[in-house]
């Protein structure tokens, strides 16, 4: 889907192999939607039809909502499609667009992904560590998988804005044509 | 010093947005930075803050309607129902004065009624119309009119991911939301239809009526089947999303996953799906769901740092001191949400705004049914008014260069004065708002 660059130097091949990572993990997370609705339409049928609703599809359809979005949210940031104002940013040229890119995501939010990361992954270990249940209905499965796919949502968004400050860097050094 | 914080904090953060920084993105890190500030640089109280509010929105099972809702829109969009829906709608509306525009509109009613989405069916739609209605000799700010606004229906008519989100910040049942808007909505609509059929009467050149021999030719049955096919697909949707709420056989988050399973089922009687539709369809709702989700993420954390730094409680004071009426605090808050609407989107300004009001709203005895349903007909507004205007910009993107910008600033106008109207019915007659909840659904 990334147009054959002449990409040079390995910065630019990481950028591109970080790119490449999010897409799948991407088509991955689009996968998730076939059991949501599968999952939501079949409590409804149990509920109404059957007449014995199931223990288990609310936690689960929560849980499917909650991987579908955090592990797409690296895949909006490569397509561009995290919704911004662009009145200004949409006036500057590609140079302009990327100085503005390289400065809010290299200073403010690459360290706050990060820290954000880390805290995420210390939740998760913490659920294993205790051995803690979600206790929010009869189900009641382990806490950690859920915590760890919200660590991989953030972790891979990480990846994902390094990716960016690296196209916005080779953007601004000349050695690519866009952002 | 710290009581200048919750300032110091919005205006980071409107610095950042318009600065072309993603919304989304703005909303965490100023979050963040002026948490750490107010908690004396010590990372853990904020960190351990926004881990639990991304657990909370990830756990949140009614927002999987978000997903299943653009799905909806985004089969429907691409499965021709569009198509034939806009030739049987001119069968009918052909004859009346501003016809094409009328039906344009009346499509537009349909697709809003069918789909969650809002203005993602604009372009199918302007696509569609604009073409025989240049051809016809239409004023091309009308068209631009008829076509901005027609496609912003979709968030006052129901089902709508506008409610979705609003609900849970509101606080407010999304069901009786979805029930509550179909009084205003199919007002709103009516007002649209007056318009257009008003402004070709008094002004015909406006609307020039085309020549309708070939329809009045055809047989009426025949009129009959064309309409029926075309109509029974949207109509299906219709029952299946709200008629599951309204029957009491389905939460709003279940009515959702049974209208993206009919959108599935009703393209693949067109002989629509295949695997580049679905493929197509299933990364645009990826992205869009993520986007949107992002944003609400990013407003919740934003929200619990703004509470921690004092902001909600200076905030409170701020207008707890203003000392006016229920109804002028009413005006200020609706006010600001138009000005708002100028600048930014409809998900920034229900995360930045509606937790603020809400308190007051409920404090003042109003009816917070009714206080969502005025802030969706503002939010509509956001859809039209420049410079930010998405309506606008979708339209741009699919119109011929012969219609300009300036048409579509001033064709927007008149929508916007129904909106007004249809506005200050609603605030002269709550009872249009409230009524069919207690009825259908009993709170």
């Amino acid at each position: 889907m990334s147009p054959p660059h002449q990409r040079t130097g390995w910065l630019s091949r990481l950028a591109a192999r970080l790119d490449a990572l999010t897409l799948w993990v991407g088509v991955g997370a689009a996968l998730l939607f076939a059991p949501l609705v599968l999952v939501t339409v079949w409590e409804v049928i149990a509920r109404k039809i059957l007449g014995s609703p199931t223990s288990w599809s609310f936690e689960l359809g929560y849980m499917l909502t909650g991987a579908y979005f955090l592990l797409g949210g690296a895949v909006t940031l490569l397509r561009n499609e995290h919704v911004r104002i662009d009145l200004v940013y949409g006036a500057f040229g590609p140079r302009g667009r990327a100085a503005i890119d390289l400065a809010f995501l290299l200073v403010l939010f690459l360290p706050f992904c990060i820290l954000m990361s880390h805290a995420l992954w210390d939740y998760a270990a913490d659920a294993i560590a205790s051995g803690r249940t979600t206790g929010k209905s009869a189900w009641n499965p382990p806490a950690w998988p859920f915590r760890a796919v919200m660590f991989a949502g953030f972790a891979l968004l990480t990846l994902q804005v390094t990716a960016k400050i690296l196209h916005a860097l080779s953007v601004l050094t000349g050695s690519e044509e866009r952002s | 010093m710290t009581e200048l914080l919750p300032i110091l904090m919005f205006a980071c953060l409107f610095l950042l947005i318009f600065s072309g920084v993603q919304v989304a993105f703005a909303l965490m890190v100023s979050g963040f930075v002026f948490g750490l500030i107010e908690f004396n640089f010590n990372l853990r109280p904020i960190l351990f803050q926004f881990t639990q509010k991304i657990d909370e929105t990830a756990s949140n099972f009614v927002l999987a309607a978000v997903p299943l809702f653009v799905f909806m829109g985004a089969i429907l969009e691409r499965s021709g129902i569009a198509e034939r829906l806009f030739h049987a709608v001119q069968l009918w509306t052909g004859r009346l004065p501003g016809g094409l525009a009328v039906g344009t509109i009346v499509m537009c009613i349909v697709f809003a009624a069918s789909t969650g989405v809002v203005g993602a069916t604009e372009a199918v739609i302007g696509l569609l119309a604009i073409p025989p209605m240049l051809r016809q000799g239409y004023d091309k700010s009308l068209i631009s009119g008829t076509i901005c606004a027609g496609g912003s229906l979709g968030t006052i008519i129901p089902p709508s991911v506008v409610v979705v989100i609003l609900g849970p910040i509101a606080d407010v049942s999304i069901g009786d939301l979805m029930v509550g808007m179909i009084v205003p909505g199919a007002i709103l609509a009516a007002l649209y239809l007056t318009y257009v059929v008003g402004i070709a009467i008094v002004q015909p050149h406006k609307a020039p009526r085309p020549d309708v021999s070939e329809i009045d030719a055809m047989p009426l049955s025949q009129k009959l089947r064309i309409t029926a096919t075309a109509l029974v697909p949207p109509l299906l949707m219709i029952a299946a999303v709200l008629g599951t709420i309204i029957a009491g056989i389905a939460a709003p988050t279940e009515a959702a996953a049974i209208g993206a399973t009919a959108a599935l089922v009703l393209a693949a009687s067109y002989g629509a799906l295949d695997w580049a539709m679905l493929r197509a369809a299933s990364w645009r709702t990826l992205i869009v769901t993520a986007m949107i989700m992002f944003v609400l993420l990013g407003g919740s954390m934003f929200t619990v740092a703004f509470g921690s730094v004092g902001g909600i409680t200076q905030l409170r004071g701020v207008l707890g001191d203003l000392d006016v009426s229920p109804a002028i605090m009413l005006a200020i808050f609706l006010a600001i949400v138009f000005v708002a609407g100028f600048f930014l989107e409809w998900i920034s300004i229900i995360l930045i705004f509606v937790p603020i009001f809400m308190p007051f709203v409920r404090d003042a005895g109003f009816d917070p049914v009714w206080f969502c349903m005025l802030i969706l007909l503002i939010v509509q507004t956001s859809y039209l008014t420049p410079p930010l205007a998405p309506a606008i910009f979708y339209l741009k993107g699919i119109a011929p260069p012969e219609l300009r910008l300036p048409d579509m600033y001033r064709g927007v106008v008149p929508f916007l004065a129904m909106q007004a109207i249809c506005l200050l019915i609603l605030v002269a007659f709550p009872g249009l708002a409230t009524w069919l909840p207690r009825v259908l659904l009993g709170f």
